[in-house]
């Protein structure tokens, strides 16, 4: 076979020349070794082959740009890897954000509901004082109802009250603002962040919130009926 | 799709190379050469980390080993897909609008 090499010497030069590209190949991302190392060795054999059959500068020149070029190239695909790597983490973080809103926001949620409900019996009380509701009109259970017109009682004409008196009408007093409060910047947020969401992401959200409400009206009970029922007497 | 613009020389022929058929490595890399009348010579490292990431954006994609006809290693092939050809095409109609500017300028014309 004549490829224009001339002795069994530049043969073994060759050879040993391939030999070092599969070593420098191995500094490769291991991923990208396997898709590529292969065809990038037998590329190289072949391309080295014409070279040192075209002349000897054409092969001088194939082999400074094969093995300065080399090393450029690992370090490129070293960062693209880390590129990737950190473009995969905030993909997560952002994922974790909006998960995090998601439950923040269903909390939020649930706290407004139940320190709307609490407040019931209180409100009727604060806005006629001499008329407490009546005890048809029942939160949580008979006793609890009584405990809180005693409470409120209690507490809005200054006398003296035991501990849990106290932080249950504290509790009661605080916790609509408090809620509310914490709701409405919540609620913003979760509306400004919309637009950025995925669908998937969207139908989750409207499908737990949905559930949720569901929840509420049809099965949670405080008084042993539905809450639906509730409103609509 | 002009987010993608303007492309890299190298990117440019190597996707110019793989117009006519679908080409191994090697014949890219001749290919590229001889379109561009010797001054884009690709080192090996260069070519396959441009057709990786030409790969990843689904611009090209690439063929099962095949036997080549000289009985020598069996080698992937690599093609242009439809989105590369239609971001090929846009870069040709960038640079031709560029030319043309440039032309009716040093002829004296108006833009």
């Amino acid at each position: 076979m004549d490829d224009g090499l001339d002795s069994k010497g530049d043969r073994l030069i060759l050879r040993r020349l391939i030999w070092l590209y599969r070593r420098l190949l191995s500094l490769y991302p291991a991923d990208y070794r396997q898709d590529f190392a292969d065809e990038m060795q037998t590329i190289f054999a072949q391309a080295l082959h014409d070279a040192a059959a075209h002349s000897d500068t054409r092969l001088l020149q194939f082999l400074l740009r094969e093995f300065l070029t080399l090393p450029v190239c690992i370090m490129q695909e070293y960062y693209q890897l880390r590129y990737d790597y950190q473009e995969q983490l905030m993909r997560k973080i952002r994922r974790l954000q909006l998960t995090r809103r998601l439950v923040l926001g269903i909390i939020t949620g649930m706290l407004l509901l139940i320190g709307l409900f609490s407040v019931i019996p209180f409100t009727a009380f604060i806005l006629n004082p001499q008329n407490p509701p009546p005890v048809e009109m029942h939160y949580f259970s008979d006793h609890v109802i009584q405990q809180s017109n005693a409470t409120a009682d209690s507490f809005f004409s200054g006398e003296q009250l035991s501990g849990f008196y106290v932080a249950a009408a504290y509790l009661t007093v605080f916790f609509v603002p408090i809620t509310i409060g914490v709701s409405v910047p919540v609620t913003l947020l979760l509306v400004k962040s919309w637009a950025g969401i995925g669908q998937k992401e969207r139908r989750v959200t409207l499908t737990v919130c949905s559930a949720w409400m569901g929840l509420f009206l049809f099965i949670i009970s405080p008084t042993g009926q539905t809450m639906l029922g509730w409103i609509l007497d | 799709m002009n987010e993608h613009l303007p492309l890299t020389e190298a990117t440019f022929f190597i996707l110019l190379a793989l117009v006519s058929s679908p080409k191994h490595g090697y014949a890219i890399m001749q290919e590229a050469e001889t379109l561009s009348d010797g001054r884009v010579t690709l080192s090996t490292g260069t070519l396959y980390g441009a057709l990786k990431r030409l790969l990843e954006q689904e611009w090209i994609a690439r063929t099962e080993e095949s036997q080549p006809s000289d009985g020598g290693k069996p080698r992937k092939d690599y093609y242009l897909t439809d989105l590369g050809r239609r971001i090929l095409s846009a870069e040709t109609n960038r640079l031709q609008h560029l030319a043309q500017t440039a032309q009716r300028r040093l002829q004296g014309g108006t833009l």
